[in-house]
């Protein structure tokens, strides 16, 4: 082989060693060849062949009905594929551009019952407050201040890290332009337990207030995934992640790089192209938390007051957050 | 010519009647179409090389529709269906090719 391929080219073809019937050269494409050299369909050949032992003319003329029926069934075979072709695609592409305008359309009104959630919490906010020092009562309105602000039922604004993950470029750029929708390179993809690491390393190098691609986590936050998409707060995010965090500036950053969120995000990182950036910000603001509504849960008679210690810090960690109580710095 | 007048004439009727084909049947239809251009196609050429049979004709296209749709079944069956139907169109495609090339040879002699 190496001497054969190596060689220059010979001039003349090779003398045929083999000797007996001539074998043709391309015997191993037997089928193929078959297929090639008798596509019209044996049966002409050997009823003409019949017909012409007959005394007959050998071409049979289509004249039958038989044959006529036939070439009306073909037609009706040929416009039939046709319409059930296209109406098939055209009917397709109709229902997917319907879903798709409606699921834009009631994201569109979501996002919007959300913001006006948000102000008028805002606004319910401020008159609560108005109120209170109406009254005279100015230390209860600073308490409400500080428990929203704590609790997330107040927008927050201060200095703080942005941290922005993203899924890997490879995944970003898969076919079919929704990140979201590809299965491929599945393992360059922010999962859902990634972005709870990051925001847990967050609570735990001092930050005050935290919110996910302008959501912002509260007592009753769960950062999930449904199918591919992560949830916070049960709306759907698309990549970049933007995770805003509100501490002291000083600190916070080299306590979460050093922390567990960001070494999860450098391993990531490092192993599967999860591209992240960390970067502070002198004034960062955040959002009120829009799910902050308690149906069932009712007060126990007594317990502000009388109960103290190991259940406030159960009570301030957000389900997201870390089990034990916050560190500071 | 009136054969070519029937086969207008079932596009038409096609076109006007848009026949809803059943949910069972709509896997067979591509499959179908390729067999009946093959017996059409084998048909011509067989009338240009003036050893036509009508007989044969109408045989060939019902058993190449049929055998092509059940080898498609067949497939479905065994969990290879667009295998077989990447087959099938593959021998009928190269017959298609072979029998238009005659009858191009035939019309234009080129």
């Amino acid at each position: 082989m190496s001497a054969a391929g190596g060689a220059a080219p010979a001039p003349d073809d090779e003398p045929d060693p083999a000797p007996g019937p001539a074998r043709r050269r391309d015997e191993s494409m037997a089928l193929l060849t078959g297929v090639m050299e008798h596509p019209l369909d044996l049966g002409y050949a050997a009823a003409a062949e019949r017909r012409r032992s007959g005394g007959q003319p050998p071409v049979n003329a289509g004249r039958s009905v038989v044959v006529l029926l036939v070439l009306v069934l073909v037609g009706l075979l040929l416009a039939t594929a046709a319409l059930q072709a296209r109406g098939q695609t055209t009917s397709r592409v109709a229902e997917r551009d319907l879903l798709v305008a409606e699921i834009a359309r009631q994201d569109g009104a979501a996002s919007r019952l959300q913001q006006a959630n948000v102000a008028l919490a805002n606004q319910l906010e401020a008159e609560r407050t108005r109120q209170l020092e109406q009254q005279a009562q100015g230390d209860l309105a600073d308490q409400v201040t500080r428990l929203g602000l704590v609790t997330g039922a107040l927008s927050v604004a201060g200095p703080g890290i942005t941290v922005t993950v993203d899924d890997a470029a490879a995944v970003a750029v898969a076919p079919g332009g929704d990140a979201r929708a590809s299965t491929t390179a599945d393992d360059g993809r922010v999962l859902d337990q990634d972005l709870q690491k990051v925001v847990n390393g967050l609570w735990a190098a001092g930050a005050e207030a935290v919110s996910v691609n302008g959501q912002r986590l509260s007592a009753l936050s769960a950062i999930r995934s449904a199918g591919q998409a992560i949830l916070v707060d049960y709306r759907p995010l698309s990549p970049p992640y933007r995770v805003l965090a509100i501490g002291d500036p000083d600190t916070l950053p080299a306590r979460f790089a050093d922390g567990a969120g960001g070494r999860d995000l450098l391993y990531l990182s490092d192993n599967f192209g999860v591209r992240y950036d960390v970067a502070s910000s002198p004034r960062l603001v955040l959002p009120a938390s829009a799910g902050l509504d308690v149906r069932r849960a009712q007060p126990v008679a007594g317990v502000a007051t009388a109960q103290t210690g190991p259940s406030v810090g159960a009570t301030s960690t957000a389900t997201t957050g870390p089990a034990t109580p916050k560190e500071r710095p | 010519m009136i054969p070519a007048l029937g086969l207008v004439a079932g596009i038409v009727l096609g076109l006007l009647l848009q026949p809803a084909v059943p949910v069972w049947a709509q896997p067979y239809l591509p499959i179908a179409v390729v067999a009946a251009l093959d017996a059409v196609f084998g048909a011509v050429r067989a009338l240009l090389d003036g050893i036509f049979d009508d007989k044969v004709f109408v045989v060939s296209f019902l058993s190449n529709v049929f055998v092509a749709a059940f080898i498609v079944y067949l497939g479905d069956q065994l969990g290879v269906g667009s295998q077989l139907s990447t087959g099938v169109v593959v021998v009928l495609g190269i017959r298609i090719f072979s029998n238009a090339a005659a009858i191009r040879r035939h019309l234009f002699r080129a």
